[in-house]
């Protein structure tokens, strides 16, 4: 019988080290604590449910830009200097932006909790925004974009054009970093409209994990989140994506790119779909490691490819399996897309062996320890299951979900998904010298 | 500098804790084997999972003249197997019960890592050592990543990152061959011979490393180490002696024509000390105040004041011989000038004023309190204990090292600063569109101009 996590309203005593705890405040705001003191550090996780997802065409980007803006100042907080209290005091901070949620993050040592929670709370209570600053950060954001995908190979097939063919939803169609029109175009009102609408606590998940006492970090949290009012319900977005109706060919011309590559993706469900963990093993079987069916096959014997990656991408909401391969130069791209098709129609068709599904496991069971050796990734993790379904504890769960699965789960999720009609394929090739 | 900060009037004080965490590095325990390979050894037993981090005393630098990628060849085929396993067995094994193993190769040292859950350390240990001891070095193995690296050398082409890192190696270190760059003609150059040979001359117990790390007890680790690695025998390895690098005496500009660049990628550096120099603390305190992360001179300059960039960094280049310095940023092509002019005005402000207390207390504490973050996990602690010895970094060191931090004074870093950022020492490299770009530039002085492939080409 499955046990709901239950969010407590206070803590009246001290609880034992692996417990995780959860408070949820009467603003909505919901904390999720472990304890682990094997360092004196302690790893402050917020996230806030609000992504690349939510934004509306002709404002691509904003999600991002505004994470941008939450360094740059608060009622408490001059600009920049969020990064320097933390740093200054021997921490780490930072923050990130995906399709799904935005987070924030800090670790510090252990006796410094007080001030990232203030920091936090100070932000969400009231950012400080300015002209001045927002050009800047506007500036900033469209020198991440040439940085990290307009002056390198693949990156703009990689980060956009695979989504934007795959997709007909505008939510995940277009990318987390946006056009720099789209950037242009953005007003300190939106900046402002954006903070009161979705900053709030009740649309947010804050984790500790490390080297604290609980009852005096609710305390600490009380005082400081507490005073912060909750906002209106978030506007739902609408992520259904129609199942593919027949395959979706796209030719690019990528100039900087040295050799050819493509990009296949396959439509998936989303996260909380049951499929997900037979999809997570078939990554594993089809991408991991030298001995994976497809490096060892691309790669080592048939030679058709360089270098190859791939698996699930990772959304909330419907999303893609995909694989990425450059082309081996004294091959044909016909060589290596018929190989790539080949070896998904093969896994749907051809047994699997048990000896292949068990090491997919027992590389799941090595990473998930792995997983908890910091306590910045469990906090994250922490986030992520909260996020997802309201129980952290579902990340001591899934490994029993991974183990259920049976060789028979992976032939007809293979076949369901890993169909012509439901990919897309993008053929990249070297721009010409003019 | 900052407007918003003084109009306002703070109603808070951030709550700061003035005291300071002492931390320990954890408790190393140390042996030789009969064979003379040294074992350190460090019980973290929270989760179960074992690190083996094997660590040799030979890298880049040794390769031999003309046959540059000879270590980085041998590191790749080096698990594609042994006198008694193929490559297929060897990496079935590992990945069937979910290990890793990996090797690689730096201008200094030659690593091989594996991480295993605890149940599957002995077979792991096994694998590493038949590995690092009866390697065959299979032909056609040999071929398929002599190829790889060849199409890598066209990949690599295409990254700005590479291409400047690769022009200012060449231009600082060379005659020493920390400059040395492998190119296809030295791949081709390389014969099976080279490897075996490679393998005999340095590949030997003594000044070699074993850390085993995690949930692992000291007995259990010597048990499996003297299993497997006791049989080793003491050969003497190859030791040799390289040409020192030249300082340099007057600044260079040289730009990397990458034609369509949408950024100019800048890296202004010059050498540096050895590791394992008495001024490394300094000098990472110098470098924490002006180029290290979110909050150094650099980023609140080029980024948040000025906008030219999304990050604007300075970093130690650590190498066991001779080190570098190293400025960089990714700016916009019309900011090349001005950018490369301020980073001019950071460095002759910290040569020029003595750096502030507050700013100096701050870098020391994020040196001190960044520590155990840097050493939360078995596999960094595991690291940063192989990095004493191969650096002979000296006993104690890391115990020692945050008392070395404290004792840093404002007066220091000023004249560290002064010695190590000469005014005329610097090599400027820029990679980005040079038709945009070559102009501008010679307002600093004679550009020198190179290809994607480092061909001079004016």
């Amino acid at each position: 019988m499955k046990r709901n996590f239950q969010f407590l309203n206070t803590l009246d005593q001290e609880p034992e080290e692996q417990q995780i705890v959860g408070i949820q405040l009467n603003n909505g705001l919901q904390v999720v604590m472990l304890k682990n003191q094997r360092t004196p550090i302690v790893a402050v996780d917020l996230w806030y449910k609000v992504g690349s997802k939510d934004e509306q065409p002709g404002k691509s980007g904003f999600a991002h830009l505004f994470e941008h803006m939450m360094f740059e100042g608060s009622q408490n907080v001059g600009k920049a200097e969020h990064m320097k209290l933390i740093n200054d005091v021997g921490g780490m901070v930072n923050g990130s932006t995906t399709q799904d949620r935005t987070n924030y993050w800090e670790i510090v040592p252990a006796n410094q909790l007080e001030l990232a929670l203030w920091l936090e709370a100070d932000r969400m209570q009231s950012l400080h925004v300015t002209r001045e600053n927002f050009d800047n950060q506007r500036a900033t954001v469209k020198e991440e974009r040439r940085l990290r995908i307009d002056n390198q190979p693949y990156m703009r097939v990689l980060y956009e054009l695979k989504d934007e063919i795959a997709y007909s939803n505008f939510a995940y169609k277009h990318s987390v970093i946006g056009s720099m029109e789209d950037l242009d175009r953005a007003t300190l009102q939106d900046v402002r409209d954006f903070h009161d609408l979705y900053y709030r606590p009740n649309n947010a998940v804050l984790t500790l994990v490390g080297d604290f006492q609980m009852c005096h970090a609710a305390e600490l949290i009380q005082k400081y989140f507490s005073p912060i009012p909750a906002g209106q319900s978030i506007p739902p977005v609408n992520l259904t994506e129609p199942p593919g109706k027949q395959e979706i060919r796209f030719n690019y011309e990528d100039q900087f790119a040295p050799f050819p590559a493509i990009s296949v993706a396959f439509k998936i469900p989303e996260r909380t779909h049951p499929d997900y963990y037979a999809l997570e093993i078939l990554e594993k079987i089809l991408f991991d490691g030298e001995s994976s069916r497809f490096y060892s096959r691309l790669v080592e014997e048939d030679q058709v490819a360089l270098h190859v990656f791939g698996g699930q991408d990772g959304k909330f909401g419907p999303g893609l399996f995909f694989i990425f391969a450059q082309l081996h130069p004294q091959k044909h791209f016909s060589d290596l897309e018929n190989t790539i098709l080949q070896e998904f129609e093969k896994i749907g068709q051809d047994a699997i062996s048990k000896q292949e599904l068990v090491k997919a496991q027992n590389k799941i069971r090595h990473d998930f320890i792995s997983q908890q050796e910091s306590v910045r990734s469990l906090a994250d993790l922490l986030c992520f299951y909260t996020t997802l379904s309201g129980n952290p504890e579902q990340l001591y769960r899934e490994m029993s979900r991974f183990e259920k699965v049976t060789v028979d789960d992976l032939q007809r999720v293979a076949r369901k998904y890993f169909s012509a009609t439901n990919r897309s394929i993008i053929e990249i090739y070297p721009r010409k010298e003019s | 500098m900052n407007n918003v900060l003084k109009k306002k009037s703070r109603k808070m004080k951030p709550p700061i804790d003035a005291s300071l965490l002492e931390f320990k590095f954890p408790e190393l325990m140390e042996s030789r084997l009969s064979s003379g390979l040294n074992l350190l050894i460090i019980e973290r037993p929270e989760l179960p999972k074992v690190y083996l981090r094997f660590g040799m005393n030979v890298g880049q630098k040794s390769d031999p003249d003309k046959r540059a990628g000879l270590s980085q060849l041998v590191a790749n085929t080096i698990k594609k197997g042994t006198r008694s396993k193929s490559y297929s067995e060897i990496v079935q094994t590992i990945e069937q019960v979910g290990g890793e193993l990996d090797t690689l190769v730096n201008e200094d040292f030659f690593v091989i890592h594996a991480e295993f859950l605890k149940d599957y350390v002995k077979t792991g240990l096994e694998l590493m050592s038949d590995v690092i001891q009866h390697p065959s070095f299979p032909e056609p193995e040999m071929e398929k990543e002599r190829y790889k690296q060849v199409a890598d050398l066209e990949n690599e082409k295409s990254s700005p990152d590479f291409l400047s890192q690769r022009r200012i190696e060449k231009a600082i270190f060379i005659p020493h061959p920390y400059g040395t760059y492998k190119t296809q003609q030295s791949l081709q150059e390389i014969q099976h011979a080279d490897l075996v040979h490679f393998h005999e001359q340095f590949f030997g117990p003594q000044n070699s490393f074993l850390v085993m790390a995690g949930d692992i007890t000291a007995g259990e680790a010597e048990g499996l180490a003297g299993k497997f690695f006791g049989k080793w025998s003491p050969d003497n390895v190859a030791v040799r002696e390289f040409p020192n690098p030249v300082p340099l005496s007057k600044q260079r500009i040289q730009l990397v024509h990458r034609p369509g660049s949408e950024q100019s990628h800048i890296l202004i550096g010059n050498i540096l000390f050895p590791r394992n120099h008495p001024d490394f603390v300094k000098m990472s305190l110098l470098n924490k105040i002006l180029g290290g992360g979110g909050s150094g001179r650099l980023f609140m300059n080029l980024r948040e004041e000025k906008g030219y960039t999304y990050g604007a960094y300075s970093s130690l280049l650590a190498r066991k011989e001779s080190g570098a310095f190293i400025a960089n940023a990714e700016v916009r092509t019309e900011v090349t000038l001005p950018a490369i002019e301020a980073f001019h005005e950071e460095f002759d402000r910290i040569k020029q004023e003595v750096v502030p207390a507050d700013e100096l207390k701050n870098a020391k504490r994020f040196l001190r309190g960044i520590f155990p973050l840097q050493n939360e996990t078995a596999a960094a602690i595991a690291s940063l204990a192989l990095r004493q010895r191969l650096y002979e970094l000296g006993d104690d060191y890391w115990n020692r090292y945050q008392q070395k931090i404290e004792a840093v004074t404002a007066k220091d870093i000023q004249k560290t600063a002064q010695k190590y950022l000469p005014e005329q020492g610097y090599v400027i490299v820029i990679v980005g569109d040079a038709e945009k770009l070559e102009k501008s530039l010679q307002a600093l002085g004679e550009v020198e101009i190179y290809d994607l492939n480092d061909q001079k080409v004016n």
